[in-house]
């Protein structure tokens, strides 16, 4: 019996500081595949966890056995994993995620939200990638996302700090998703947008002033008769429509320049691979 | 002398007789009877055609010539059967009332012969309707002055028949555009829009029923217009038993000039009633446009009109009510501090929406 009390005892207070032999229960590692032991995902979701509470950025890894039980495309899958992930509640809604698809050996990784975005360029993906391929071509998975998670806190935290930089007291520390997104443009309006925003407020009000002016004189007179037109008034004796010549215009529209990232709908950004 | 005016009178009781709006009867406010218009025509049938026929007294009209001098071509002056007292109108006023004795007065001469209209529509809006239509029309005015919506008398409306011309008409119109209709396609960087050129012509006749032009100098044509349109299925046979309670006049603009105002009217519909016949183009831009337009049956009719004339702050401000129909048509006075600060409060609480839209977009 004493024995007994003692291990639920125990059981009570691991659940209630909640050790991080649990963290497989955590949002931030989704190890579908069963790549990483019990240990290694919890040293993992430590990781992840300070850099969402420290960083307000959520730092989000999958792995799968096939992308296609998710959708169509690695990217598309990933998409969904990470709604999946971040519907758990209580991480920030920006964020990377790194998914594996083991069966095709595809991988992607994605951003989502503007934050992220602005953190997680094209070029810092890139240099990610490097890294965390390298072990993923010979299996080394716990490395491979170690330097995953290790990298996008670095990327996070120099953003930071530059931004910090620049900005100084106007920068408000890390990114709050209670906060207006887009923290770098918080102070940041040209001249010429207030002179359209009061311009244009001006000349909407005088517009809704005239109509209401001209409202207050309603006698005037009458340009038409159309309805002392009786039914079947109108009788037509020519009614033609001939058909003359075509003509045709080529409008040339130049692509914008591309960063090789591709977008995915609904704020979703990301690159894909084999690995 | 002869008497050139009538009063309609009770027969019971000789108290003034007046048509009611509600009833479509004349009633009599001391007796409380009740007559149709059919029995009252009956009834002074030959004292209106005997007032038609008796002229003017020469003595008396020398004696004003004297005393208004050019003033007095213009003016008509009547004895009231009733008490004596001298009636002074205008030479178009066919209905009004004794300023003495208050009885309703038709002068029947006005409607003799050729100047008698072919059709009436009998007043269907009471005074109380009228004046609620006059403020109804005040509603929702916010540049409106507080001080008029008081100030101004409305208790002062005056029933009026105004004289109308109602003109038949055919345009036979003839008009041709040019129409366009596009695709686009997009093939690697380059949009291609490919547009399709046509030439329309439509040439046909529209016929016009009734269209409504006052004959009166009196009444401004603006406002005439804006309260049409009249159901001319309530158009009656013309009765002077209409008139008693209310002021009329009879036209001081003939058919052929009024028809020149039904004429630019008709111009204008005939080409509308051509381009409705054209179907979806994404342009099409009129190059000629030509109509002959002819007149067909003229009638002349009295439309009921209330009519107020008020003043603020030392302007006139008219105000013309449909009497059959309600439509009110007016001029208020704008409130030039009620105006800037609605302009002010418009552009400083769209700047603030949108200034707080840029900050955190």
């Amino acid at each position: 019996m004493k024995k007994l009390l003692t291990m639920m005892t125990v059981l009570c207070l691991l659940f209630a500081l909640r050790v991080p032999v649990f963290a497989a229960e955590t949002p931030y590692i989704a190890d579908h595949a069963d790549l990483l032991t019990a240990e290694e995902e919890a040293s993992l979701s430590l990781m992840m966890a300070e850099a969402a509470l420290e960083l307000d950025c959520g730092v989000y890894l999958a792995t799968v056995e096939s992308y296609l039980f998710y959708d169509t495309t690695p990217q598309k899958a990933a998409e969904a994993l990470y709604i999946e992930q971040t519907m758990q509640g209580n991480v920030p809604r920006d964020g990377i995620l790194l998914m594996l698809s083991m069966i095709e050996r595809d991988y992607s990784l994605i951003t989502y939200g503007e934050y992220a975005e602005a953190v997680f360029t094209d070029d810092v993906m890139w240099d990610m990638e490097d890294h965390f391929l390298h072990y993923f071509g010979q299996n080394e998975w716990y490395y491979g996302f170690s330097y995953y998670i290790s990298d996008a806190i670095s990327a996070l935290v120099d953003f930071n700090m530059a931004a910090q930089e620049q900005y100084g007291d106007a920068y408000n520390g890390y990114y709050d998703p209670g906060v207006p997104e887009v923290v770098v443009r918080v102070n940041s309006i040209e001249p010429e947008i207030w002179l359209a925003v009061i311009g244009g407020s001006v000349a909407v009000a005088v517009i809704v002033c005239l109509v209401m002016k001209a409202g207050m004189r309603t006698a005037r007179k009458a340009t038409h008769a159309d309805a002392y037109i009786p039914r079947g008034g109108v009788e037509l004796r020519i009614k033609q429509d001939l058909f003359t010549h075509t003509t045709t215009r080529v409008i040339h529209h130049p692509k914008s320049n591309s960063s090789g990232g591709s977008s995915g709908g609904g704020g979703f950004r990301g690159h894909s691979g084999k690995f | 002398m002869a008497v050139q005016v009538t009063n309609y009178t009770c027969p019971a009781c000789t108290a003034p007789l007046q048509f009611s709006a509600e009833t479509g009867k004349l009633q009599c406010e001391y007796c409380m009877s009740s007559f149709t218009v059919e029995e009252i025509e009956l009834h002074y049938g030959e004292a209106n055609a005997k007032a038609a026929e008796a002229t003017p007294d020469a003595h008396a009209q020398t004696m004003y010539d004297e005393l208004w001098g050019e003033d007095a071509d213009k003016m008509r002056f009547y004895s009231c059967p009733a008490c004596g007292a001298e009636l002074i109108c205008d030479e178009t006023t066919a209905a009004t009332s004794c300023p003495y004795c208050s009885n309703p007065t038709v002068v029947p001469g006005q409607f003799a012969g050729v100047r008698r209209p072919d059709y009436v529509i009998p007043f269907k809006l009471t005074k109380d309707d009228a004046m609620e239509a006059l403020k109804n029309h005040c509603k929702g005015k916010v540049l409106l002055p507080k001080a008029f919506r008081t100030e101004h008398h409305v208790q002062e409306i005056k029933g009026v028949y105004v004289p109308f011309w109602l003109f038949d008409g055919e345009a036979d119109a003839d008009v041709k555009y040019t129409a366009t209709r596009s695709t686009s396609i997009h093939r690697g960087d380059d949009e291609i829009i490919t547009t399709h050129h046509y030439a329309i012509h439509r040439a046909g006749t529209v016929q016009f029923h009734g269209i409504p032009v006052d004959g009166s100098t009196k009444m401004p044509d603006e406002y005439m217009d804006a309260i049409e349109p009249y159901d001319y299925d309530e158009l009656k046979p013309f009765a002077m038993a209409y008139l008693p309670g209310f002021l009329a006049d009879k036209f001081d603009v003939d058919a052929n000039k009024s028809f020149l105002r039904a004429q630019e009217r008709i111009r204008n519909s005939a080409y509308d009633a051509m381009r409705d016949t054209v179907g979806f183009y994404e342009t099409l831009i009129p190059i000629s446009s030509h109509a002959d337009i002819s007149c067909g049956d003229t009638r002349y009719a009295l439309m009921p009109v209330w009519m107020l004339n008020t003043k603020y702050k030392g302007k006139d401000y008219l105000f013309a009510v449909n009497g059959q129909t309600g439509k009110a048509v007016g001029a208020l006075p704008v409130s030039w501090g009620r105006f800037w600060a609605w302009f002010a409060g418009i552009s400083v609480g769209l700047a603030s929406l949108a200034s707080l839209l840029l900050l955190y977009m």
